[in-house]
């Protein structure tokens, strides 16, 4: 069995929900392995106790990636272990508004506190004070960087397969060939199916990014000495370059960062020696790789990005975060598939641009020029990089060489590769493959200084990668026509699905040279801006009035006389006419002609369900039905006019289903002979343990007026619950219920009860404990007509005389059949 | 002299034909409770577009033919179990004789002017004809044209026989 578990694909290894301890299972094996050699003889029974059962296999360890398929070193194993330990768990948010709830004193839990007299064992939260979002522990970290979530918080991610938590731009850098995104779930914050679970092995082993050693590790510190490099970068050096950029293989190495180049350029012009720590970084690791040209090139793009994310920072901050979001929502339905395509043009427009991009760096275009220059710059520059490789591009990016609007364009081009729209995709429920994003490790030094940015450069991926490092020096560059770039990225960023879905191609296997570059995580943006919009479907069109005869004609009766002439017809009938037309479909379904579904004794299925809940019945017989507590869940949810409902002879677990919020408001309800305990009819007749907001906390069956509960184990208890949840009842029946005694009796109509105002009929058949003295109860009763005492030994008739209003059946409405 | 003692209200058809008609029976029709005393008093007929003289004629003919009998007292619940078979032979007969298309203006005619008797027996004389009958069947009977493709109808079918009994 261990062997079994540990052979699972990491995306289906996951550990039992009861299992606390997920390291059970090495210790088991270990266990096994330990008695392996044991001697049989000695053993009590002759026999050895565990045994390994002979294997070829391997043994993995669990959940190990490695970059050639070799086992992961030891350290990453026993970080994973660590982590497997904390990741549970997860803290309350403080803002829900359950967790601003206080005890509500009533439930098990709160019982238990020593504040509410328990013994204080159980330490649990209240029940209604469980929160809604928990999240990660503030102290929890990242695995790979082993940073915590700070300064932002919701930056960490947790995995529901591995529970691995890290940062997600720390698992790009990791891994260089991520295949998928992370599924986000919606339901709990931080939390998704990180890529690496998600990874489809058939496109081979995940890859280790290969680590280059980071030489600067104090951006800030080094100056922009690298700078002046930049500028004699030779055409040669575009080899180099190229090479430089398929390891970063993400969008923004090929679009973004070429424009950087450019930017860089005119910064020269500048002569801004604050510009932006970042490039200094960078340029420092360029020179150890030996790439500098390609890597100053980019950047210097980089700095201008930054100079126009300074620019934008102080303003429009929220815009950017919002324009993420319009993507996101764009890209969550384009499919991988047109990725493909675009490639090819792609690479013959890049070796067609490439002459471009150099000479307009070697000149250094002024400031104005810019936009323009950028774009064209650009578009080669990644053509460069791409040009070497078997790469993917997009047409996109060809099409905009081709055209002399840079300006237009190119917002779109950036967007798309820019680290802002790999982010958005990123986070989509259905996430692309994330490899071409990440880059190598980064430096710890980077990720505290894209850290200290964060709070100023929040908006987007890219800006934050690039931006962030350069956010020192931003106040220089503010102004500058590179802002509008920015914005025009943006507003354009909704609209290029297509291009956002570039970054996946990019992803190429096996990265020659390695060069170093400091990179600074992506930042996520926390997802609480995002407005989500329910779309939901327009209201069916009403049903024709006619319908259509053969002869093309309307048939000269109307909708109105037909439902009369179907409400004749039986269930049967009526399926049969459901088959007729579109038209009488639609009328046959209509909820007046299935005001009662009877589906006794029946299997019930989906197509049952689905049938139920397409007619609305009022009155549902469920009687001896074999279906589940799902399923009746399910259903009651879904038809909210039910008014009656049967489910004799149900099991308990199926009758559990209507203590739920969403129970509809019922008046007549059967849940005799069924195994239920008083505990579990208290349970039914409380108010919901799911409140929705807004509700009054007031029994979902409060309106009841008929309840049969004959059969049933319940007792007293019972009864005296019954006036204070079920305030309208004119019609009990507790026959046969042997636990009965007058004194139930007596709490159930206790003198100011509201059942006593409102009870007309109460069945006591077969109740052999109840005596004479009930009829003292029945006085307090002002409209109890009947009582039905059948099989009721120990009434006689005496009770006739205390209360003579009411009429007492004694025969047995009983009749074999 | 005898004849107008009976009050008499005056109604025209389609084909612009005057019937008169006795109070008893234009009380059934439920269009007209609220202005049958307008219509005593006025000696103008009152034209109704919609009803041809064919089958006023039969209205009249069924009224006065119920005229003695009480319907039963009919409430929601037991309608359904009621259903077809309590149609007296001479209703059934009397409403099928003259055809389907008959039957329908009929049932219009009983609609428009409201008369509850008649047109809860006639639409249970067409629901007979959907009983115990395949959709193909029925189509055939009311002449419906069928837009359903193969595979739409055994989906239907699929979707729905659970409820038969």
């Amino acid at each position: 069995m261990i062997e079994w578990l540990e052979d699972l694909p990491p995306s289906k290894k996951g550990i039992p929900k009861d299992l606390i301890d997920p390291g059970v299972l090495r210790e088991a094996k270990q266990l096994v392995i330990d008695h392996l050699q044991d001697n049989a003889q000695l053993a009590i029974t002759g026999e050895a106790i565990t045994y390994w059962p002979p294997s070829k296999k391997v043994i993995k360890p669990k959940k190990q990636y490695t970059s050639t398929g070799q086992k992961a070193p030891k350290a990453a194993k026993g970080k994973l272990q660590k982590s497997e330990v904390v990741r549970r768990r997860r803290t309350r948010c403080k803002k829900c508004e359950p967790c601003t709830r206080s005890d509500c004193g009533e439930c098990n839990f709160c019982k238990d506190m020593k504040k509410f007299g328990g013994s204080g064992r159980m330490k649990q939260c209240c029940k209604s004070k469980q929160c809604l979002s928990p999240v990660l522990p503030h102290n929890a970290t990242c695995l790979i960087c082993n940073k915590a979530d700070q300064p932002e918080p919701n930056q960490l991610m947790e995995c529901s397969l591995c529970w691995e938590i890290i940062h997600v731009p720390c698992l790009h850098q990791k891994y260089e060939n991520l295949n998928s995104e992370g599924v986000i779930n919606e339901d709990i914050r931080q939390q998704w199916e990180c890529p690496k679970c998600l990874h489809d092995t058939t496109k081979g082993p995940l890859q280790l990014r290969v680590k280059t050693e980071v030489k600067n590790e104090d951006p800030i510190a080094v100056p922009a000495v690298s700078i002046p490099d930049v500028k004699n970068i030779p055409k040669e050096t575009e080899g180099k370059r190229v090479t430089v950029k398929e390891q970063m293989h993400s969008p923004i190495s090929y679009a973004s960062e070429t424009d950087l180049d450019e930017v860089a350029l005119e910064m020269e012009c500048y002569d801004d020696a604050a510009v932006s720590p970042q490039k200094v970084t960078t340029d420092n690791q360029e020179p150890i790789k030996g790439k500098k040209d390609g890597l100053k090139k980019k950047l210097t793009a980089k700095r201008k990005i930054t100079d126009g994310i300074k620019e934008k920072k102080s303003s429009p901050a929220m815009s950017k975060q919002r324009s993420p979001l319009k993507m996101k929502k764009s890209i969550t339905n384009v499919k991988a598939s047109p990725l493909k395509k675009t490639i090819k043009p792609d690479d013959h427009g890049d070796v067609i641009d490439d002459p471009l991009p150099t000479s307009e760096e070697v000149q250094g275009t002024p400031k104005g020029d810019n936009p323009k220059t950028n774009g064209v710059a650009k578009t080669p520059e990644s053509v460069k990089t791409r040009s070497g490789r078997t790469i993917k591009r997009s047409p996109t990016l060809s099409d905009e060489n081709m055209t002399s609007d840079h300006m237009a364009k190119r917002p779109r081009r950036e967007a798309l590769t820019s680290p802002r729209g790999r982010r958005l995709y990123g986070f989509k429920k259905f996430r692309r493959s994330a490899g071409s994003k990440v880059r190598k490790k980064l430096s710890t030094e980077a990720l505290d200084l894209v850290e200290n940015v964060m709070d100023i450069d929040v908006p987007s991926t890219s800006y934050v990668e690039h931006g962030a490092n350069h956010t020192p020096s931003k106040s220089g560059f503010r102004g500058q026509g590179q802002g509008k770039k920015r914005k025009k990225l943006i507003e354009s960023a909704p609209n290029n699905t297509n291009d956002l879905q570039k970054p996946n191609k990019l992803f190429a296997p096996g990265r020659g040279d390695i060069t170093p570059e400091i990179i600074a995580p992506l930042k996520i943006e926390p997802l609480k801006d995002i407005k989500r919009y329910v779309i939901r479907p327009p209201p069916p069109p009403p049903p024709a009035d006619y319908f259509v005869m053969n002869n093309g004609k309307n048939h000269p009766l109307c909708r109105e006389i037909w439902m009369k002439i179907f409400a004749h017809l039986n269930p049967t009938s009526l399926v049969k006419s459901l088959g007729c037309c579109k038209t009488w479909n639609r009328w046959c379904m209509h909820h007046t002609l299935w005001k009662t579904i009877n589906l006794s004794g029946k299997y019930i299925y989906q197509v049952h369900l689905i049938g139920i809940v397409k007619r609305q019945p009022s009155t549902l017989i469920l009687k001896s039905s074999k279906l589940t507590h799902k399923q009746l869940a399910w259903l009651l949810a879904r038809i909210p006019q039910l008014k009656t409902l049967s489910l004799s002879s149900c099991s308990w677990a199926v009758v559990s289903a209507l203590g739920f919020a969403v129970c509809p408001l019922l008046y007549s309800l059967d849940i005799s002979w069924i195994t239920m305990s008083d505990e579990q009819f208290r349970d039914i007749i409380r108010p919901p343990a799911d409140r929705h907001p807004g509700m009054v906390d007031i029994s979902r069956l409060h309106k009841l007026k008929h309840l049969s509960v004959a059969g049933t184990e319940i007792s007293n208890t019972s009864l005296s619950e019954i006036p204070n949840h079920l305030i309208s009842l004119e019609k009990l029946d507790i026959s046969y219920c042997p636990r009965m005694t007058d004194d139930g009796i007596r709490q159930l109509l206790l003198p100011g009860n509201s059942v006593t105002q409102s009870l007309i009929a109460l069945d006591i058949s077969g109740c052999t404990k109840i005596t004479d003295r009930a009829g003292d109860s029945f006085q307090h009763c002002t409209q109890l007509q009947t009582v039905k005492m059948a099989s009721s030994p120990h009434i006689s008739a005496k009770i006739r005389k205390k209360c003579p209003v009411v009429s007492f059946i004694t025969q047995s409405s009983f009749q074999i059949t | 002299m005898y004849k107008k003692i009976v009050p008499q209200i005056k109604l025209e058809t389609y084909e612009k034909e005057v019937f008169e008609i006795d109070l008893d029976i234009a009380k059934k029709f439920g269009k007209l409770v609220p202005v049958l005393q307008e219509l005593l008093n006025d000696d103008k007929p009152l034209t109704i577009k919609t009803i041809n003289s064919g089958t006023l004629k039969k209205i009249i003919t069924w009224c006065t033919y119920h005229k003695g009998r009480s319907p039963p007292p009919e409430d929601d619940d037991n309608r359904m179990k009621h259903s077809t078979e309590e149609v007296s032979s001479w209703d059934d007969k009397f409403l099928q004789e003259d055809g389907q298309a008959a039957l329908f203006d009929l049932i219009s005619a009983a609609h428009t002017l409201d008369i509850d008797g008649l047109l809860d027996v006639a639409c249970k004389v067409v629901a007979t004809m959907i009983k115990g009958k395949a959709p193909e069947e029925i189509r055939k009977v009311f002449n419906i044209k069928n837009d359903f493709t193969q595979q739409e109808e055994d989906q239907v079918r699929k979707e729905n026989d659970w409820c038969e009994d």
